[in-house]
C-alpha cells in the first residue's frame, strides 16, 4: 500500500498551481530523462531545500521538494558534492516533499547540515525494503525508538496519521539520552492532543532533577505490558538498544515475527552490488534497511 | 556446433579477428614478461601472446577498471556533468573457463532486473567472449572441477593435440556471426563435445556453514592472514566496491570515482561514528569465502567462486583456504559433527550480526 504518485494536473502547473518558473519544476526534465535511460544508477538528482530546522540539540531537518513515491523505511542516498554519498532515513510520508533528520557525525551529513533553504541537495533513491504496511492493516502498532531512530519511525506515523482508520491502537515508546535532544516534540505532543497515538518518552541520562521518565524504554514497556495478540512492534535504534528491546518484547510474549528492526550499514551503491552493507547474504540496502527479526536472527558478520 | 582449424593457423586467425574488431589477448609485458590481458593493437603483438599461464590479474578489469569515472561536478554550480558511459566493442581471447563463469557472475549481479549497473552494461554488452580450453590446468592451485562451471562463451578455442588442430566451440549466435568470414581463414565445420576440466585439487565440502565457527578459522586469520587484500585483487568474482569524490585543489570542481575495494580491509564497514561491524579479523577473513560458497548461492544458485586458484597462488602468506576447508571438514567427517558444534561454543567470539558492532574482543587489530 504505497502511496500514490501525484499526477501533474496539467502542463506547466503542478497540483500546489505553481508555475514552471517554480523551483520544483526545475528537476521535471531530470526525472523524465531517468525514465527514458538517461539518468544513470549513479546519477544524483538536484532538488531544493524547502524547510530546514533545528530539532532538539542534535539533530536538523531538511526537508526537500521532490514528487517521490517513497514508503515508510526506505531511505535515500544523499549526495554532497565533493564530500561523498550517505544514506539519510525518511522522516516523512508525503508525495510533495522528502524530509530528512540529519545527525551530524560523518564527513556528509556535516556538510549537509550547512546548507540553507534555497540550496540544491543531490538524492537519489529512494531505495530500500519499506516496512510492509498492507501486511499490518488493522492490527496494533508499537513503535519503539532510540535517538536518531525516532526518525524513520516518525515517517511511520506520518503515514499511519494519513491512513488512521485503516490500524489500531499505535503506541509509541521512545527514549533519549536527554530531553533537550528529543525531535519532532511539537508534532508529537498534536498528536497525543488530539489523541490519535500515544506516546511514552524516557530518557537516560538526563540532568539532575528532572521529572519525568528516567531510564531505558525497556523499562518502561515492561511496566505498560502492552498487549502481543495482533500487535506488530517495530523497533529503531542504536544496535545495543535494538537487542534489549527485543529480550524485553520476547519476555512480554511478542514472537520474532512479530519483531521489526531496522539496521544501519556502511553503503556506496544502495542497489545490492557493492557490498559493504551485507549481513551473511543479505544486503542491508537492497533487502533491508528493514528486516523481520526472524530473518536477521542468526546472521553472521 | 563448431569448426577446425589447423593448430598453425591460430596466430592468422587471430590476425583477422584483430584487423576487424578491437582484439584483447593475453600478452607478456614487455620488460618483466608478466601476462596481462592487453588490446592487441600491432599484428606484431601478437608474438607475445601467453597461453600457457592463466594471467595473474583476471579479465576483470575489462568491465570494471581499477578506478573509473562516474561523473564530474562543479561545486558553484552544483551540476552534475561529463557522465562517461562508453560502448566498448570488443573482443576478448584467451579466457579460461574459470574467468569465462567469473563473468557470468558478475552479469548476474550487475546486470540484475531491478538495478543495472550501467558502465558495467556499456563496458560489457558489445564485448565477444573467445575462451581458451585447459586441457592441462594452467596452475596447481586451480581447483574449478569443485565449482559448477558451464559453458558461458561465445566461442571457446580448444587444442586437439591428436589432430594438430584446434577446435572452435560456438557457444551463441553472436559467436558463429564472430567467426564469420574471417580473412584468410578457412573453418571446417566439426562437432565435438567440450569435455569437463579435471583439477589435481578439489574443494572437498562447499556446505561451509555448519563450521563457521571452528577454531582454524580464527587461528588462519590471526596468526597468518597479513590483511593485504591480495586475493581480493586477483580474485576474479571479486567485485565490491568503493565510490569517493576526488575535488580539485581549487575546490572549483571534481570528479566522482569508483574503485575497486575489499571486505577484508576494516575500514570496508565503518559507519559515521566510528562503529566498526566486521571488527575481528576471523570475521573479516570468513566473510570473503563465505560469500563466495555460502551466501551468493543462496541467492544465484551458483558458487561465487570459480576455481581459479589465483587467490592461493598470489598469497603472500601462502594460506591456502580450500586445503583449510578440506581440513577442517575431514575432522568434521571424522569426529560426527556434535564434537565440532560443542568445540564452537567454547570459541565463540561471534554472536550475531547485531552485537558484532559492539563486541570488541582482544582479536580486534588490525
Amino acid at each position: 500500500m504505497k502511496l500514490t504518485t501525484v499526477k501533474k494536473t496539467g502542463k506547466g502547473a503542478c497540483e500546489d498551481g505553481c508555475g514552471p518558473e517554480c523551483p520544483c519544476h526545475a528537476n521535471d526534465h531530470r526525472l523524465e530523462r531517468k525514465d527514458r535511460g538517461e539518468i544513470l544508477l549513479y546519477d544524483p538528482i538536484p532538488t531544493t531545500i524547502i524547510k530546514k530546522e533545528r530539532l532538539g540539540s542534535r539533530h536538523t531537518l531538511l526537508r526537500v521538494k521532490a514528487h517521490a513515491d517513497y514508503a515508510p523505511g526506505q531511505f535515500f542516498q544523499l549526495t554532497v558534492l565533493g564530500y561523498g554519498e550517505a544514506p539519510i532515513s525518511i522522516a516523512s510520508a508525503s508525495t510533495e516533499h522528502v524530509d530528512f533528520v540529519i545527525n551530524p557525525v560523518g564527513l556528509v551529513t556535516k556538510e549537509a547540515v550547512r546548507k540553507n533553504v534555497g540550496d540544491t541537495l543531490l538524492l537519489r533513491g529512494p531505495y530500500g525494503y519499506g516496512y510492509p504496511m498492507a501486511e499490518f492493516v488493522n492490527k496494533r502498532l508499537l513503535l519503539v525508538g532510540g535517538g536518531c531512530g525516532v526518525a524513520p519511525l516518525k515517517g511511520v506515523l506520518d503515514f499511519l496519521a494519513l491512513h488512521r482508520a485503516e490500524y489500531r491502537d499505535v503506541s509509541c515508546y521512545f527514549g533519549y539520552r536527554e530531553p533537550k535532544e528529543s525531535i519532532f516534540t511539537r508534532e508529537l505532543a498534536a498528536w497525543e492532543r488530539q489523541g490519535v497515538f500515544s506516546f511514552t518518552y524516557a530518557y537516560s541520562q538526563p540532568q539532575a532533577g528532572f521529572k519525568g521518565n528516567v531510564g531505558f524504554v525497556t523499562a518502561y514497556l515492561e511496566a505498560a505490558k502492552p498487549d502481543p495478540h495482533d500487535t506488530i512492534a517495530l523497533v529503531c535504534g542504536p544496535t545495543p538498544m535494538m537487542l534489549s528491546v527485543i529480550k524485553t518484547l520476547n519476555a512480554l510474549g511478542f514472537t520474532d515475527e512479530q519483531v521489526w528492526i531496522s539496521h544501519e550499514r556502511h553503503m556506496k551503491c544502495a542497489t545490492g552490488m557493492c557490498g559493504h552493507c551485507m549481513i551473511e547474504g543479505k544486503y542491508t540496502c537492497k533487502d533491508g534497511p528493514v528486516f523481520r527479526w526472524d530473518w536477521i536472527k542468526n546472521a553472521k558478520g | 556446433m563448431g569448426f577446425l582449424l589447423p593448430r598453425r593457423k591460430l596466430e592468422s586467425f587471430l590476425r583477422a579477428l584483430a584487423k576487424r574488431h578491437t582484439l584483447i589477448a593475453p600478452l607478456q609485458r614487455e620488460g618483466d614478461g608478466l601476462a596481462t590481458f592487453e588490446t592487441v593493437k600491432r599484428p606484431e603483438d601478437l608474438a607475445r601472446l601467453d597461453l600457457e599461464r592463466n594471467p595473474p590479474f583476471s579479465a576483470k578489469k575489462l568491465f570494471m577498471p581499477p578506478y573509473e569515472h562516474l561523473f564530474a561536478y562543479d561545486m558553484a554550480t552544483q551540476e552534475v556533468t561529463d557522465k562517461k558511459v562508453e560502448e566498448k566493442r570488443r573482443v576478448v581471447f584467451g579466457l579460461r573457463l574459470c574467468d569465462l563463469n567469473a563473468i557470468k557472475i558478475q552479469d548476474a549481479l550487475f546486470l540484475r532486473r531491478d538495478f543495472t549497473d550501467d558502465q558495467y552494461r556499456a563496458a560489457r554488452e558489445e564485448t565477444l567472449l573467445v575462451g581458451w580450453y585447459c586441457n592441462t590446468p594452467p596452475s596447481p592451485n586451480c581447483f574449478c572441477e569443485s565449482m559448477e562451471l558451464t559453458n558461458y562463451y561465445d566461442v571457446m578455442v580448444r587444442e586437439l593435440p591428436d589432430k594438430d588442430a584446434v577446435y572452435l566451440d560456438v557457444g551463441s549466435p553472436a559467436g558463429i556471426v564472430l567467426l564469420e568470414g574471417l580473412e584468410g581463414v578457412k573453418l571446417v565445420e566439426h562437432h565435438e563435445a567440450v569435455p569437463r576440466i579435471a583439477t589435481r585439487k578439489r574443494l572437498n565440502t562447499r556446505d561451509v556453514r555448519p563450521v563457521y565457527d571452528h577454531p582454524s578459522w580464527k587461528k588462519t586469520a590471526e596468526e597468518r592472514c597479513l590483511f593485504c587484500q591480495r586475493c581480493t585483487i586477483v580474485c576474479p568474482t571479486c567485485m565490491c566496491f568503493d565510490v569517493y569524490d576526488k575535488t580539485s585543489e581549487d575546490v572549483r570542481h571534481g570528479v566522482r570515482k569508483r574503485t575497486w575495494d575489499s571486505c577484508l580491509s576494516k575500514e570496508f564497514t565503518r559507519v559515521a561514528g566510528n562503529h566498526y561491524f566486521r571488527p575481528e579479523r576471523a570475521a573479516r577473513f570468513k566473510h570473503r569465502i563465505y560469500h563466495k560458497l555460502a551466501y551468493y548461492p543462496e541467492v544465484f544458485g551458483t558458487p561465487m567462486c570459480t576455481g581459479c586458484g589465483r587467490c592461493i597462488s598470489e598469497c603472500p602468506a601462502n594460506i591456502d583456504w580450500v586445503e583449510l576447508i578440506n581440513e577442517i571438514e575431514k575432522e568434521r567427517v571424522g569426529s560426527g559433527t556434535n564434537a565440532t558444534s560443542e568445540k564452537n561454543t567454547r570459541n565463540e567470539t561471534i554472536t550475531t550480526s547485531g552485537t558484532n558492532a559492539r563486541s570488541v574482543t582482544g582479536a580486534e587489530r588490525r
